[in-house]
């Protein structure tokens, strides 16, 4: 928390604290927390050849 | 659209034989969204006016802003939190929450993870072998107590008075003085006396003494917000007791009945401890312990669903019933614990939003998980069980529960 | 073949192409998948890389807590598209509907969804912004690059422009305790976006956290040492202030360039639109095919009179996106109109700063909850009589209501007392800078008619 209000987190957090992080996302109040279930990725990390 | 709706809908809702189910009676409300009743009070029961009422700052939480007063159960008592307005209520629940949460306590719900395990264990342990079992009597009741005992440092000698002091306020808060003794009302005055006098006692011990409990923090602390009067930390102590008592009982034994009779569910949370979390919000919207928050009041006009409620009106909210309400979530009557998008109404909404949400969802996360694991082959022994009087706080007066091989 | 029948094959087999792989191209990518479309989608982006959420660069990224690389946005399902990162689009003709790439490339399409988004305003004299140690932040990298100096240790950092990026740049600093300047050309921090009034707490606050803030001030020039790394600022007052590191916080810029010869109503304000995210050509003209979304879209609000409105919010990102990705795949008598109230939230010294509507289209605020001098409160703005916008700082529960005051154009100021109504408060002048400080801070700027 930063402050007595705001909710800052760490996007990308270790597996290691995937309980927490579902239990945080399953109890916000408004549901603003997305968790990623998908294990793939699409895009490319260099640019595509012409 | 207010009409002054068949007086029977809410009498029925209140009266008993309503008790194991009633939701059919909450859809019957809900096609009056903004309700007047015969004594001029206002109920509301559909998920949007619940949600937008709560979250409207003319909504008071101060006995004072009725025009009709209300009775007080203790005279020139400090008021807790729960039962006042901002900016007042704002600062005694920054001052609780500072030694109960983030962003100053961020570890102690986390902390109290051990504790919770192991009295969860030990309770479990007491009735492992035993073939019959209930739920509430034998878990769920001594469970929260406990807890919160633990939490506040109430040394371990004194808890067996605390359980019944909680116990005999919860008694006299059902109290009808139609058909029962003005023993139980009574008995539950003394309780909160005793109760009050006790936590005093415990306060003042603390201070010049910092510790680790929550007392000694209230007591010795020296926050921006400064720190509060013994009485203020006697009223947050006694919130946190009763608040924190019957609610998770029922929520446990709500839990457990709604496992029972959704044993493929059951069965699958044995086997995935992760479905804990999810389950626990949708049993909050499906099955909540807290059905009905009985009153707040109109600080001044506040206009709902273009109702406009007059200043100093009771206004009853049907939090239950708006977390069954089909315009706002599919399959409403569907105990389905993968629901995603729940916002459910299982610990209010807005600035009052349960304090305890954070321990009571690790309490029943905890006891739940560990029944299922530990019970073998449960199976309910009456459906449905029977009930607590009370509709405001719902939930089983005893789950019994035959286990084994047998 | 009926229009059903064409719209049919299309959403089966046709070609939309997304120039812009950040948040608002991403989620409507997701979003036309969910709708049904199965033909091909190409998702066009100048950064390298999977897309990112950009909040956390000036905020958690800074203060070195969560590494910039960690800042991937959570995927809401299987997009099946193909790539072309790292080159920007260069041209649009809408003629042989083609996207032109920088390396020469032609892009074919079907539908077309524009989410170029906006850059950091680079420092004004180009040998300047070209020293050492003087960073913008919108990308990954200028995180990054500036999280790596603030982590030397720096002997002061000097933020230039007090905006809302500004203004978070300077919590993450004094967060680190290090020692920072913010020079700012208006009245206050953040006086851009909510006005002088509101703009007095920022500074109280920023005050308050240690931070050397220098208002009504202007940066002239940025020095550099022999070694070509920045070392001392110049003010127009004939001041400098030393330090070794300067962060031009100045706003941003919309991409737009690349739209200059397309025929499209797309200028310094962003690409002009209908409501339901049409781009507009220079005629005026909703164009079936092309649509906008994000920071780089202005449309029409019918809560501000139906003049356009361009918003760098996160949330406004998201929402257009869907709008414009349903409306996309959807007949004509199934679009959605695009008319959310805006919402925008900055977190900054410890406090939650929220905001409904859009503050810079009011003549008034007040205080209607809390107090400013605590640094918590909500305070209300309206424009001729009615509410327009709320801002919260740690008390945003409460704008849920005021979200609703808007949309129902309820009259300013409230007229009902609340139990925290602070006395003897009355609505004053909301202090908006003029139109030449505009381009600096505001995130919510209403930008005219359709031109």
């Amino acid at each position: 928390m930063h402050g007595e209000e705001a909710l800052m987190y760490d996007p990308n957090p270790d597996d290691a604290q995937r309980s927490l992080v579902l239990r945080a996302a399953a109890a916000c109040p408004v549901q603003a927390i997305l968790v990623d279930w998908l294990e793939g990725r699409n895009a490319p990390v260099e640019a595509s050849a012409p | 659209m207010t009409t002054t709706e068949t007086p029977g809908t809410l009498r029925r809702i209140f009266d008993y034989s309503a008790r194991a189910d009633p939701y059919p009676l909450y859809a019957e409300l809900r096609e009056t969204p903004v309700a007047l009743q015969e004594d001029g009070s206002y109920v509301i029961s559909t998920y949007r006016e619940i949600t937008d009422i709560l979250h409207d700052p003319h909504l008071s939480s101060d006995v004072r802003s009725l025009s009709r007063p209300m009775p007080a159960l203790e005279d020139g008592v400090t008021t807790a939190f729960i039962k006042r307005d901002p900016p007042e209520h704002d600062r005694l629940r920054r001052m609780a929450m500072r030694h109960f949460g983030p962003p100053h306590s961020p570890g102690l719900v986390a902390g109290m993870e051990s504790d919770l395990t192991a009295a969860v264990g030990s309770l479990i342990d007491d009735f492992a072998g035993k073939e019959r079992i209930d739920v509430v009597d034998d878990f769920a009741c001594p469970f929260p107590v406990t807890v919160t005992c633990h939490l506040l440092g109430v040394p371990r000698e004194e808890e067996p008075r605390f359980h019944v002091w909680v116990n005999d306020i919860m008694n006299s808060v059902d109290y009808d003085p139609e058909t029962d003794p003005r023993e139980k009302l009574d008995k539950g005055v003394q309780a909160r006396k005793d109760l009050r006098r006790n936590l005093g006692g415990l306060v003042e011990q603390r201070h010049g003494r910092p510790g680790d409990d929550l007392l000694a923090r209230l007591a010795n602390d020296d926050g921006p917000d400064g720190r509060m009067t013994d009485e203020e930390i006697v009223a947050t102590a006694k919130l946190l007791l009763i608040a924190g008592h019957e609610t998770v009982v029922n929520l446990i034994a709500n839990g457990m009945l709604t496992l029972l009779r959704h044993p493929q569910v059951l069965e699958r949370l044995r086997h995935e401890p992760d479905l804990v979390a999810p389950l626990v919000e949708e049993l909050l919207r499906y099955e909540p312990s807290v059905h009905i928050i009985p009153w707040r009041a109109a600080y001044s006009d506040i206009t709902v669903a273009d109702t406009v409620i007059p200043k100093g009106s009771q206004i009853m909210l049907m939090l239950a019933s708006g977390s069954r309400d089909p315009k706002r979530f599919h399959d409403p009557d569907r105990f389905d614990p993968d629901r995603r998008d729940n916002q459910h109404l299982g610990f209010g909404s807005g600035i009052h939003s349960c304090f305890g949400g954070a321990l009571a969802r690790r309490e029943t996360q905890i006891a739940l998980t560990e029944l299922v694991r530990r019970l073998v082959r449960p199976r309910l022994v009456a459906d449905p069980p029977p009930y607590r009087p009370s509709p405001v706080l719902r939930g089983p007066m005893h789950l019994d529960v035959e286990q084994g091989d047998g | 073949m009926t229009s059903a029948d064409t719209l049919r094959a299309f959403k089966r087999d046709g070609r939309i192409v997304v120039v812009g792989a950040s948040l608002a191209g991403l989620r409507a990518a997701e979003a036309l998948r969910a709708e049904g479309f199965t033909g091909s989608l190409t998702m066009i982006g100048d950064e390298l890389g999977e897309p990112y959420d950009r909040p956390p660069l000036s905020k958690q990224v800074l203060t070195g807590w969560v590494p910039a690389g960690n800042t991937t946005l959570p995927r809401r399902r299987v997009i099946d598209a193909e790539w072309l990162l790292g080159v920007p689009a260069s041209g649009l003709d809408l003629a042989t509907n083609h996207v032109r790439l920088a390396d020469g490339r032609e892009v074919p399409f079907d539908r077309l969804l524009i989410a170029t988004g906006v850059r950091a305003r680079p420092w004004f004299v180009e040998s300047e912004a070209a020293l050492n140690r003087v960073f913008v932040v919108r990308t990954r990298e200028h995180a990054e690059s500036l999280r790596r100096a603030l982590a030397a240790g720096p002997s002061r950092v000097l933020i230039v422009g007090a905006g809302f990026t500004g203004s978070e740049i300077a919590s993450a600093c004094r967060a680190r305790e290090l020692p920072v300047t913010v020079a700012e050309l208006g009245a206050a921090p953040l006086a851009g976006a909510l006005g002088a009034v509101i703009g007095e707490v920022a500074a109280d606050l920023q005050r308050t956290h240690g931070v050397d803030l220098r208002c009504g001030v202007k940066v002239t020039r940025l020095e550099g040492d022999a070694q070509g790394r920045f070392r001392r600022a110049h003010f127009d007052d004939g001041g400098t202030i030393d330090a070794e590191v300067a962060v031009v916080a100045l706003g941003s810029i919309r991409n737009t360039e690349w739209l200059r010869e397309s025929g499209l109503a797309a200028g310094v304000w962003g690409i002009a639109c209908d409501s339901g995210c049409h781009a507009l050509d220079i005629n005026g003209r909703a164009n079936d095919d092309v649509f906008a979304a994000g920071d780089v879209a202005r449309c029409p609000h019918p809560l501000y009179e139906y003049r356009l409105i361009s918003l760098e919010h996160w949330a406004n990102a998201v929402e257009q996106a869907e709008v414009a990705a349903h409306n996309m795949v959807s007949p004509q008598a199934d679009h959605w109109p695009h008319l959310s109230t805006p919402l925008f939230w900055s977190i900054q010294f410890g406090v939650n700063i929220k905001s409904v509507g859009v503050p810079t289209f009011a003549d008034e605020v007040v205080v209607t909850q809390g107090s400013l001098d605590d640094h918590r409160f909500v305070a209300a703005y309206g424009y001729r009589g009615r509410v327009t916008a709320a801002v919260s700082f740690d008390n945003a529960k409460w704008l849920r209501h005021y979200r609703r005051l808007i949309e129902t154009a309820a009259p300013f100021p409230p007229r009902c007392p609340t139990p925290d109504q602070p006395t003897d408060v009355h609505p004053a002048p909301v202090g908006l800078p003029g139109p030449s400080l505009l381009a600096q801070g505001a995130t919510a700027v209403v930008t005219g008619r359709t031109r």
